[in-house]
């Protein structure tokens, strides 16, 4: 077996006894990616030569007895959103084609400081608007989407090449290739951890966090970004809880919210099945299934597009009057409606967003958590991103892909979306875990609690040269 | 016309834009005008009646740290 096959908490647990070495470790993932990137095009950039000088620095330094922790060697794959000193940074877009950025964003700096080690930048649906990442491959299927806008880092950790990679989610952005590729995706409470160095796509609706192959990943990346930070006025002054410690607590006793409207709404037969089989895993272990009604959700979709698109059109104007035919023709046509939206439009559905999160603070009163569906349905062909319904409907993969995510970035609560089946045709699919405010190690005793139940977690896409059908 | 039924017409999208300043020519705007359109109607339906004295969410940095 390879080292980049074994759980990333046997490759840390072998780093720190020192049977293997950070170098050993990174090159048996720059091999994996040599391997698997002609497939899928995960990466925009690849940085084998800084990789194997961070590895060795982290070899020396636990060889001198100063181990980090966890992450110290472990390799890492960052989202092109994010800065990284020194390395170019484009956001998948041709505006940011020669941008090389001076200082690491606050992520990945935190990062860097755990001992990771950085093997490169990973695609992102441009600018991280869109929900399809078209440069890249799913690793299950790589004629089908990957999902977006993180996919590039989906691909990176469902095909192997590592167990980590950091993703941004403004109306799902992570959760949708965590669910799409196979892989766990963890979006953090608002506020929970810094933005700053990270290209916004909306800032009252951006976070930033990782995807993993396993939850207990999550659980050890997300406490090492998490914190305050007085330069992003989005984050909030609270402690950062161990995550991981009490991971392994059990769900008995929880009361799990079962939505009867919205996340059941235009969904495909597999999706609302994973997702019911999931309640009933977490029922067998204990917990008590409450159905609850999803409020005010006749207003969730369209508060996140009219808080989303202004703010988007605000971040990229200049560009916009000045190069507006360095964007894609999708990413140019979303900035331009932003601009045409009325500022009223923008303040009525900030206000309205007001009203979304008392009413659902109402509804976690009765609940611990709500378990829902991450996606409608699995990957489409990337060479036609629709998805057809019984009754004739046609929707775009993006608007369908950020219909059951969005919730949880119109209310800021933490959403953790982890593997719950294949389909037939063998693609993934995902269950999403929504918990109350700063509640990030609740959510992740759920998903400990379905990964050491189901066999569906932890998975490694074989990357075949065929495909699904 | 109440909110719900907002749907701009292509005069109004195309002054919206020469208003933005941005150019956009008479093909594109013809070409892309239903998803100009469709989108600003979803939006516009984020602007429901009845908000009374809801406050806006935002984060303006009251604390001055």
């Amino acid at each position: 077996m390879e080292l980049y096959e074994l759980p990333m908490i046997e490759v840390s647990e072998k780093i720190r006894a020192k049977e293997v070495s950070p170098v050993e470790v990174t090159q048996s993932s720059l091999a994996r990616l040599e391997e698997v990137e002609p497939r899928l095009t995960a990466f925009a950039t690849i940085t084998p030569e800084l990789a194997l000088e961070q590895a060795k620095i982290a070899e020396k330094e636990i060889s001198d007895g100063n181990y980090r922790g966890p992450l110290h060697g472990i390799p890492l794959a960052v989202k092109d959103l994010y800065d990284t000193a020194g390395v170019s940074t484009t956001s998948s877009s041709a505006q940011r084609t020669d941008y090389v950025p001076d200082t690491d964003s606050v992520s990945v700096a935190k990062l860097y400081e755990a001992g990771m080690v950085l093997i490169g930048k990973t695609h992102t649906h441009e600018f991280a608007y869109g929900a399809t990442t078209p440069t890249t491959g799913n690793p299950w299927a790589p004629d089908r989407t990957p999902g977006g806008s993180s996919g590039g880092s989906g691909a990176a950790v469902a095909s192997g090449v590592v167990h980590v990679a950091l993703g941004s989610d403004t109306g799902g952005s992570i959760r949708i290739p965590a669910a799409l590729c196979g892989t766990v995706g963890l979006k953090p409470t608002f506020g929970r951890a810094s933005r700053v160095g990270v290209a916004s796509l909306s800032w009252s609706l951006d976070h930033v966090g990782p995807l993993t192959r396993n939850v207990v990943d999550s659980a050890l990346v997300m406490a090492a970004m998490s914190g305050y930070d007085r330069t992003d006025p989005g984050t909030v002054d609270v402690p950062v809880p161990d995550m991981v410690t009490g991971i392994a607590a059990g769900v008995a006793g929880k009361k799990i919210g079962i939505p009867v409207n919205y996340y059941t709404e235009q969904i495909s037969a597999e999706a609302a099945q994973a997702a019911a089989n999931a309640a009933a895993t977490l029922e067998a272990l204990g917990a008590e299934l409450v159905e609850v009604r999803i409020p005010m959700a006749e207003h969730i979709i369209s508060t996140e597009w009219a808080i989303m698109m202004p703010e988007a059109t605000a971040y990229h104007m200049d560009y916009l009057r000045n190069s507006p035919e360095k964007f894609t023709d999708e990413t140019r046509t979303l900035l331009e409606v932003g601009a045409a939206e009325l500022a009223t439009d923008y303040i009525n559905a900030l206000r309205l967003r007001t009203l979304i999160q008392a009413a659902w603070t109402e509804m976690f009163s009765s609940i611990d958590v709500l378990l829902a569906p991450t996606l409608v349905a699995a990957a489409t062909l990337r060479s036609d991103p629709f998805i057809r319904w019984g009754d004739g409907t046609v929707e775009g993969a993006t608007p369908a892909y950020v219909r059951l995510s969005a919730p949880a970035n119109v209310t800021g609560l933490p959403s953790l979306s982890v593997p719950a089946a294949f389909t037939a045709d063998g693609l993934p699919l995902g269950v999403q875990i929504i918990g109350k405010p700063f509640a990030e190690p609740e959510i992740l005793q759920f998903g400990y609690a379905l990964e050491q139940n189901t066999d569906v977690v932890g998975r490694i896409a074989p990357v075949a040269a065929k495909t699904a059908s | 016309m109440s909110d719900s039924e907002f749907v701009p017409s292509e005069a109004q999208v195309s002054a919206a834009f020469e208003y933005a300043g941005l150019d956009i020519s008479s093909d594109r705007l013809a070409a892309n005008y239903e998803t100009y359109a469709s989108t600003l109607a979803l939006i516009r339906k984020a602007s429901t009646p009845s908000l009374g004295e809801t406050a806006p969410a935002v984060a303006f940095k009251a604390s001055w740290d």
